[in-house]
């Protein structure tokens, strides 16, 4: 177990600049999940920490070690790649002991390993089996069960689960979260879903063209995401951006767009806003209640759709040509075309300014 | 493998600085060493055969094999082409040149338009005769060609045509046909039926479908197909020593006949010039085609 | 050309079929005269006495005992079994090494691929002489080496009875290594390189990469590459032809020469035949379950992915 620590790290890939300057600091024992679209370097990171890519400039300890220029096999870590990555030829006993064999270490030991990691994953009865003639849960399971062998301090996750069907995918989030609660290492894990991210992580630090958009726990990343892409990343369906600006009417910070005027009394302000600041609000689909237009200080629009999900429904709004989404519980369901009116708690919203798109 | 920019290591807490990355390690250098060495292995036949047709002739009894020649003799070549003696002929072995291109040009034709068409009846045509037939070919690509020597040459006789242009023309075809068919039924075999369906709709009969879409369509495979068999074909010496007869023997045998069966003293620079000449034509193929080549075999292993 | 679809279902396939039994013509031909009718009949003969012209007599197995009480058949098979340890062995280990090492991201590899396969597009004859000239003591390989300062030098392999056949094999792996690399390399490049690094966290070295993870993965490529191979041997004919007619005496004869003498020079078709039967039972009873093997692992393959 130990903590991985990423100082000013630099990486040049192909005459590209990956990352410039990333400081990250992963805390023991804990499971961090870099999330972010494709192309923003979050694998490329990963790989880093790994040892595969060279580093341009900067540092990486994992635990009391520097291990910026250690071959991968130092680093005391263990890795689960996307595409698995099992040795074909093997089974599962020999996938799995095939690195300390190499090593030299003891039959003994192996064996102890090997069934002790087995157990875990529930792979005792696949261990004479081949990688063709596994599914592929239990071959994920496998490349698993291969970085547990090596007692490492910190397991490395590459998108393990995309490769896998939907109701694999939450199977298996479910056990690989049980299986952090059971060993306690820390854990890096990459991924572009949100839903794993959200649902697996003790923080997520979310990424974008090679940078840190904002490290926090799930909670509070979607509850005060600090820019306006981190909101839209995360949270499904995605939060409404509604246009408008700033205005203090009777001393109170109100936002004002065409058709909404929000009281901004109980939102808690990072900045002093500009009288006139153009600003975007953004609201969780299921931040909005509904009522009757009149019962509303904040605003009206039309019922325009409403797709049913089961346990939910989301209705869209028509807000003056603005399409805005609602989630609302499957039996208050709304008639189409009316005018309804919109009751937004005022402590989940986010508001950000128009030009930077960060957090006000 | 990136070489490492600049050293720029800020120096914060315990750091290690840079370690030097030698480009040259003992592993890099073994690796170039085996590829160098094999590479001159391959490469020494070429060369002696090139250094030697450029010698005069004392200068090829002197023996030194490595040795560039004084001045290039060219005039070798010229005599390997036209004033060699091949048995009591001397007309060089521009007449095995000829002969060659006359056989190899429309036998390459004929034998990969064969192939394709075979390719295409069996792909859209599925059925047990088809699979049949495919079958006896695919196991008559590993029959050992001496089983066939014989009774060939006996029908041959029996029509007639032994020993004349067609009957080596038949049998390169008779020989390639498994590979070239193979070929082709693989490549058809990933179209999808679909696009064939819609051409019949929009009334295509079997001809017109194979001429205006299937042909043009298998160009890549046309390529390769072309490339084996001119090699093939071209590089043969025994159909060609068997089948074609005295008026139609291919270079092979020419030079053959050149080299080893000469009367009086061995003209070793001639001989050499004669080789290259033989070489010319499937070493140009095989430059100018580049990765082509390489999917020809490719291609062809997939029979094996 | 076509009828309309209102004719029925009928008329189209009628002349449908028509067409593509005539396009099959060439196909039926071939593998059912020239094929399966030479075979036959070349089975036919190996059981009669014929000479010069077939006769339609049967006499058993007496050619083929016959065929095995000569010296120079019995003679020329040891010799393809050199061959086949030499040339198979020898093109199988050089192409797995040229293969692994080109694999290395090297600088001008096309350069090399380019520089190891033109042998390829040589003719046998061209091999053969070129390999007869470098053998040769006085004007070749072993004279200029001498020239040069080594003075016990040897390299007259195709003087002496005892190593003449090993100087064909050798001819024969210069031509043939080539192809064999490019089969294998191929099939190097379609390893998923996730498993490389797997490795090398595995603290796996490469060289132990490659001989415990990747080569037996190639099982497939290298069945294709022997199968090649094992049919080119039996074939070998020009190479021996023209570089060594088969000498000093007998010591570089092959099979197939044996029977290309004895159909056409030595009028016995009859032993010919028998030997041919020979070479062709011999070549199906080692291919046949080896691409049965093949299938199968490529089935598990793609299975496995």
């Amino acid at each position: 177990m130990a903590s991985v620590n990423i100082q000013n790290l630099d990486i040049v890939l192909g005459g590209v600049d990956i990352l410039k300057s990333m400081n990250l600091h992963v805390q023991d024992g804990e499971f961090l999940v870099l999330l972010g679209p494709s192309g923003c370097g979050k694998s490329t990171l990963l790989h880093t920490i790994a040892g595969f890519n060279e580093v341009t400039d900067g540092s990486i300890c994992i635990g009391e070690k520097d291990v910026t220029w250690a071959d991968p096999k130092d680093r005391d870590i263990g890795m689960v790649f996307q595409s698995y990555a099992l040795y074909p030829t093997m089974n599962v006993e020999r996938n799995m002991s095939f690195g300390l064999r190499v090593a030299g270490v003891p039959k003994a030991d192996i064996a102890r390993r090997v069934e002790r990691a087995a157990a875990m994953l529930h792979l005792k009865e696949l261990l004479n089996r081949r990688p063709s003639q596994l599914s592929g849960g239990q071959r994920q399971r496998v490349a698993i069960g291969r970085a547990l062998v090596r007692d490492a301090k910190v397991f490395l996750f590459d998108e393990p689960l995309s490769n896998l069907d939907a109701k694999l995918r939450a199977e298996l989030r479910r056990e690989l979260k049980q299986l952090h609660k059971d060993l306690g290492t820390t854990m890096v894990y990459v991924t572009h879903d949100q839903v794993e991210a959200m649902t697996m992580a003790s923080r997520i630090a979310v990424m974008r063209g090679g940078k840190i958009q904002q490290i926090d726990t799930p909670a509070a990343i979607y509850a005060r995401p600090k820019n306006m892409f981190v909101a839209g990343f995360l949270g499904s369906p995605s939060m409404n951006f509604i246009e408008g600006t700033l205005q203090a009417l009777d001393g109170v910070w109100h936002f004002q767009s065409p058709a909404l005027r929000v009281d901004l009394r109980h939102y808690p302000l990072q900045q002093t806003p500009l009288a006139g600041q153009r600003c975007v609000l953004g609201v969780r689909p299921e931040s909005i209640k509904l009522c009757a237009p009149a019962d509303s200080q904040q605003g009206s629009a039309q019922v325009a759709l409403i797709e049913p999900m089961g346990a939910s429904q989301i209705v869209w709004l028509n807000l003056q040509g603005q399409q805005v989404s609602v989630q609302l519980e499957a039996q208050a369901t709304p008639e189409l075309e009316r005018s309804v009116g919109l009751q937004m708690a005022v402590a989940e919203l986010s508001l950000f300014d128009a030009e930077s798109q960060e957090r006000l | 493998m990136n070489a490492p920019t600049h050293s720029d290591v800020r120096t914060q807490g315990s750091k290690t600085t840079r370690p030097r990355k030698a480009f040259f390690t003992p592993a890099r250098l073994g690796i170039y060493a085996f590829l160098l060495s094999v590479a001159a292995f391959f490469l020494l036949p070429l060369y002696v055969m090139v250094v030697t047709s450029l010698k005069t002739d004392s200068e090829v009894r002197q023996a030194l094999l490595f040795a560039w020649p004084a001045h290039a003799q060219f005039g070798n070549w010229v005599d390997a082409w036209s004033t060699a003696c091949i048995a009591l002929t001397c007309d060089g072995i521009q007449g095995g040149f000829w002969n060659s291109v006359r056989l190899v040009v429309p036998t390459t034709v004929l034998s990969v338009l064969l192939g394709a068409l075979n390719g295409y009846a069996l792909s859209f045509w599925r059925s047990r005769w088809g699979n049949i037939l495919f079958g006896i070919m695919m196991l008559g690509a590993f029959v050992p060609f001496q089983v066939m020597i014989y009774p060939l040459v006996a029908w041959f006789r029996m029509g007639g045509f032994y020993n004349t242009y067609w009957a080596i023309m038949v049998v390169h075809c008779v020989f390639g046909m498994p590979v070239m068919t193979l070929l082709f039924r693989n490549y058809y075999v990933a179209v999808p039926q679909e696009l064939f369906k819609a051409a019949r709709i929009d009334g295509g009969g079997f001809w017109r479908i194979f001429i205006q879409l299937m042909l043009p369509m298998a160009t890549p495979m046309l390529i390769v197909a072309t490339i084996l068999q001119l090699t093939g074909i071209w590089n043969d010496y025994l159909f060609g020593l068997i089948f074609a007869g005295k008026d139609n023997y291919p270079m092979t045998v020419q030079l053959n006949n050149l080299v080893n069966t000469t009367f009086g003293e061995r003209r070793y620079n001639v001989d050499m010039a004669a080789t290259i000449l033989t070489s010319l034509v499937p070493l140009a193929v095989y430059f100018f085609s580049g990765r082509w080549f390489v999917r020809g075999i490719a291609a062809g292993a997939v029979k094996g | 050309m076509m009828s309309t679809a209102s004719q029925g279902a009928r008329k189209r396939p009628h002349r449908w079929q028509f067409a593509v039994h005539v396009a099959l013509q060439p196909l039926a031909v071939t593998a059912l005269l020239a094929y399966v009718g030479s075979v036959l009949w070349s089975v036919r003969i190996a059981f009669s006495s014929s000479k010069l012209l077939p006769r339609s007599d049967w006499v058993g197995m007496m050619q083929f005992e016959r065929l095995f009480e000569t010296e120079r058949w019995i003679v020329s098979l040891q010799h393809m079994g050199i061959l086949a340890v030499v040339y198979i062995l020898g093109v199988l280990v050089l192409g797995t090494l040229m293969a692994v090492f080109i694999d290395q991201q090297v600088r001008a590899e096309s350069g090399f691929r380019t520089i190891f396969l033109y042998p390829y597009a040589m003719s046998f004859v061209v091999t053969g002489l070129i390999w007869q000239w470098l053998f040769n003591p006085t004007l070749g390989l072993q004279n200029a080496i001498r020239q040069l300062g080594w003075d016990n030098f040897t390299f007259d392999w195709t003087v002496h009875p005892e190593s003449v056949i090993y100087a064909v094999g050798l001819a024969m792996v210069w031509q043939g290594s080539g192809t064999t690399m490019a089969i294998l390399l191929a099939a190097l490049r379609g390893v998923d390189d996730e498993q490389w690094k797997a490795a090398r966290l595995d603290g796996v070295s490469k060289p132990r990469y490659y001989l415990s993870v990747v080569l037996p993965q190639l099982g497939p490529a290298y069945a294709t590459a022997f199968v090649l191979l094992a049919v080119a041997l039996v074939r070998t004919f020009d190479v021996v032809a023209i570089m060594t007619s088969g000498g000093p005496g007998d010591a570089s004869e092959v099979p197939a020469k044996f029977i290309i003498d004895h159909l056409f020079g030595r009028n016995n078709i009859g032993l010919a035949s028998a030997a041919s039967v020979v070479m062709l039972v011999t070549v199906f009873t080692v291919l046949t379950p080896l691409l049965y093997w093949r299938a199968r692992v490529q089935a598990q393959q793609r299975a496995g992915h």
